[in-house]
């Protein structure tokens, strides 16, 4: 029960379409990553993909049942999505807010269960966040805070999960760091993932799938090795590189061209 | 563009002066106002032409300009689009310090110059300290609005408790152009003209500072220099004309938006149409207003402008709210960097309402336990004058406590919300208009007024989803509405007026059973729901998108929550009057003490909440016995210094 996907979907804000009648299918166990240029609706899309903006027109799928006729605790159980820099108060404890992730399994008594505690524990080993779980949020670097929200996203339990840029703002360090955090989850607990990413070169090492955005539509979708090519890459950054072979892990490589040297 | 609007709006400038001066109990023919200037000839209607109707006519127009561009100042400089004289609070601070000073130089007949820039300077400083931080302009707007309202509670203080000396002040603290001579406008006339022609002066390098800070200074422009001389110059004229004719909010929002919707952008152009369309606005609406009420009331200027301005703030609200609510962004709140355990401090707290219960019943100004009417006076007296303290507080502490997380913002409170107001117009409707006047008939009154303020502020804000930023803005109009109401009825009123300040300062003496009982109905039936939706705050406090990803139905939530706050706000409002602070500030200390989760917050705040409205209670009854103040002023005057820290210390929580 990993499966989700939309039908002609349109999506925008007001009289502003950003996706224009797309049909899209994530594929199960793997990490898909969303490419595109700057406002292409990558991250409007995902956010369309985890209810928390409505389509206009179309429909998502959710394991085989739309996720329209589904109550909004349903769905948390199910899917999983950490938006894009959340910002909360710093008085928060990092163990208080992997709790949270446990909000779609409590009932009105609002009581931690045996089974929310071992969910909440393995979230903060999993993240490596267990000896600072008594820290406020507004004690951790910026790279630990992503971790915990990647802990509680995790405390959710659920075998899809959506991140929305997970990387931004974050040293290179960190970034390695959180994408090697998620493609363990994915390759050791088989969790769906999709993911919007800015870095290309990045995308390319960690994903299984990549769908590239261009003019309110899918442009091209596949493996790194089909889609990061010159001519899409020309097509969708409007922009002339070179594509090599990165040289650690032999996934596609994208050397830009300088348009003044 | 601009020279076609500079000369269109000279016509109706000059139009509206013609019908201004006309306007009066006495008809004038336009060759006797030809004649007064030029033909003087000492009859009555000369002398009244001279010194009634121009002076009010020119200083109207003076105002109107001084205020236009003091707005069009604030609004670039402070990168804000919402900011004014009356928004940002330095109408309620120079007003406060006008009266505090008449209070302590009763006979002083200068023009309260002095004290007007005082308090315009302290709270334009105050508020630019406490959204320097921050981009967010609807957080130093908030800031602004929250120390207006400290500001005019410790006003009305001050107007209760030296009614004598501050009578005089009721007509100019509504905002009137009325003048008897000359003096008002060459005393104002000089200071606006040097802070005109300044602005103007300058207005090039504002062009450049609103391209930001960083850009401003990479080109060379000393980027403080001219903001805080551009924000002086704007204070300066504001002082130089509450001075005079006190304070008048919206023209200082209205007139640069106006200027700008004309397609203006040079700032020299903003700067001097601003003046303008201010001065045809003013002027316009005192014309409008006296033909209104064809002059058989007075009905201040300023309160008009409030109710021609307050529409315009709402269309303003509807156009910004889109950009600034993001999703993203929870309730940032501030706990102590120890929390105490939640059972012993629900004990400690509970000890000490019980022996403070005791002690104020005990106690009075007068120790009825030696008498033989001490059974009498605490059971029909004080026994439910002290429970409707705690109760009221209780629900107070409740109202704000759920408004705040519902609207994502910790300086929330039902009379920043324009609950309140609403509350106290409706009670004030009562004393005056209805035949019979019953504590039952002023609660219901009350309770009636607070009903239509929330669906009027929850009609309006609902297309934009309840965000905060809408709820805020509108909240603010509302509450502009409903003082203006306030001041017509109490200036043209000399009956009762005592009386009605008193309510308006808030006030538990007369409480009787059926307030106990009303509150205690309050707190059984919704204090349960409260709690019970707790749980789902608790995921709403991380923000919408958060909270709707781990399975919060987040619109559902607040509506729930805010119809339960205002009615618990309406409840206690109608009980004891327009108590403020308690709501804001339990919240906090709450929160402070117990950290983030709302269960536990919600009995600590209601505990705090009413802890505090008891001990105000007492303390009003006992240090100017025979004579009493207002539990309702004992908390602002509590509550204002820890208001203050409060703001400065949430401008710059960390996240």
């Amino acid at each position: 029960m990993k499966n989700i996907q939309g039908h002609n979907l349109t999506i925008g804000y007001e009289d502003t379409v950003i996706i224009d009648d797309v049909s899209i299918e994530f594929p199960v166990n793997k990490i898909t990553i969303l490419i595109g240029a700057n406002g292409c609706g990558k991250s409007t899309m995902l956010r369309s993909f985890a209810r928390l903006l409505k389509p206009m027109d179309g429909d998502i799928e959710l394991n085989g049942r739309s996720i329209s006729s589904l109550s909004n605790k349903q769905i948390s159980r199910e899917l999983a999505i950490l938006p894009q820099n959340p910002v909360v108060s710093g008085s928060i404890t990092v163990r208080e807010l992997v709790e949270m992730g446990r909000f779609p399994y409590q009932n009105w008594r609002n009581k931690l269960d045996e089974k929310d505690k071992k969910m909440i524990e393995k979230a903060l080993k999993d993240t490596n966040m267990l000896e600072f779980s008594d820290r406020t949020l507004d004690s951790l670097s910026g790279g630990q805070r992503q971790r915990v929200w990647i802990a509680m996203v995790l405390a959710q339990d659920t075998d899809i999960i959506l991140l929305d840029e997970p990387t931004t703002y974050l040293d290179v360090t960190y970034q390695i760091d959180i994408l090697d955090l998620v493609y363990k989850l994915n390759k050791e607990e088989g969790k769906t993932i999709v993911m919007v990413l800015h870095d290309l070169n990045l995308s390319c090492r960690y994903a299984d799938h990549i769908i590239a955005l261009k003019d309110k539509k899918v442009y091209k979708q596949g493996t790194p090795n089909d889609v990061v090519t010159k001519e899409v890459v020309k097509h969708i950054f409007d922009m002339d590189c070179e594509i090599i072979k990165d040289p650690l892990y032999k996934t596609p490589m994208f050397v830009p061209y300088s348009r003044a040297i | 563009m601009s020279k076609k609007v500079l000369l269109g709006g000279m016509v109706a400038l000059l139009i509206l002066s013609l019908i201004h001066i006309n306007q009066g109990s006495v008809e004038v023919s336009i060759s006797t106002i030809i004649d007064s200037i030029f033909n003087y000839n000492n009859s009555v209607e000369h002398n009244v032409i001279r010194d009634l109707r121009f002076p009010r006519l020119v200083i109207g127009i003076i105002a109107g300009g001084a205020l236009g561009i003091s707005g069009a100042l604030f609004q670039s400089l402070m990168k804000n689009p919402m900011a004014s004289a009356s928004t940002l609070g330095i109408n309620a601070g120079s007003y406060f310090f006008v009266i505090l000073f008449s209070v302590f130089f009763p006979g002083f007949d200068r023009i309260p110059f002095f004290p007007a820039l005082l308090g315009a300077l302290g709270t334009a400083f105050v508020v630019m300290v406490l959204g320097k931080d921050s981009s967010n302009p609807v957080k130093m707007t908030l800031a602004g609005v929250a120390l207006s309202l400290v500001f005019s509670s410790m006003t009305s203080a001050l107007q209760l408790l030296f009614e004598n000396e501050t009578k005089g002040l009721f007509l100019w603290g509504a905002g009137s152009l009325v003048q008897n001579s000359w003096r008002g406008i060459s005393f104002s006339f000089p200071i606006v003209l040097i802070c005109f022609l300044i602005s103007i002066f300058i207005a090039r390098k504002i062009d450049i500072l609103e391209l930001g800070d960083d850009v401003a200074s990479s080109l060379g422009l000393n980027v403080n220099l001219y903001r805080y001389l551009g924000i002086i110059i704007g204070v300066l004229a504001t002082s130089a004309i509450i001075s005079v004719v006190g304070p008048i909010g919206f023209i200082g929002i209205v007139a640069p938006h106006i200027v700008k919707r004309l397609g203006i952008k040079k700032n020299s152009e903003i700067l001097a149409t601003s003046f303008l369309v201010g001065s045809i606005v003013l002027v316009g609406a005192d014309v409008l207003s006296r033909m209104f009420t064809g002059g058989s009331y007075e009905l201040p200027v300023g309160a008009f402008t409030a109710i021609i301005g307050a529409p315009w703030l709402i269309y303003l609200a509807f156009k910004t709210s889109k950009n600034i609510g993001k999703s993203s962004y929870g309730l940032l709140i501030q706990t102590g960097k120890k929390r105490l355990p939640f059972i012993s401090l629900v004990i400690i707290l509970t000890i000490v309402i019980i022996a403070t219960f005791i002690l104020s019943l005990g106690n009075g100004g007068f120790d009825f336990f030696n008498s033989d009417t001490a059974e009498f006076v605490i059971a029909k007296i004080r026994l439910p004058r002290i429970l409707t303290a705690l109760l009221a507080g209780i629900v107070l502490a409740i109202s704000g406590f759920l408004l705040q997380t519902v609207l994502n913002n910790t300086l929330a409170d039902p009379s920043i919300l324009g609950v309140t107001p609403g509350a106290a117009l409706g009670a004030l409707f009562a004393i005056y208009f209805l035949p019979k006047t019953t504590s039952l008939t002023i609660s219901l009154s009350a309770f009636a007024g607070a009903i239509i303020a929330s669906i009027i502020i929850f009609s309006i804000s609902r297309k934009s989803k309840y965000n905060s930023t809408m709820l805020v803005l509108v909240g603010m109009a509302v509450t502009a509405i409903c003082d203006a109401g306030l001041n017509i009825i109490i200036i043209n009123t000399t009956v009762g007026k005592s009386a009605s300040l008193v309510w308006l300062a808030g006030s538990t003496y007369g409480s009787n059973w059926n307030n106990v009982i009303t509150l205690v109905l309050g707190i059984v039936i919704l204090g349960p729901i409260s709690w019970l939706i707790c749980k789902d705050l608790d995921a709403i406090m991380l923000g919408e998108d958060v909270a709707t990803a781990i399975g919060s139905d987040v619109l559902k939530v607040r509506v729930i929550a805010s119809v339960i706050g205002i009615f618990l706000a309406s409840i206690a409002v109608s009980a004891v009057g327009t108590v403020g602070f308690i709501g804001l500030l339990s919240p906090h200390m709450a929160r402070f003490i117990t950290g983030i989760k709302h269960r536990k917050n919600l009995v600590v705040t209601a505990l705090i909440g009413g802890l505090l409205l008891l001990i105000a209670d007492f303390i009003g009854r006992i240090v100017i016995y025979p004579s009493e103040i207002p539990s309702g002023l004992v908390v602002s005057i509590m509550g204002a210094p820890y208001f203050l820290w409060l703001l400065h210390s949430t401008s710059k929580i960390k996240r």
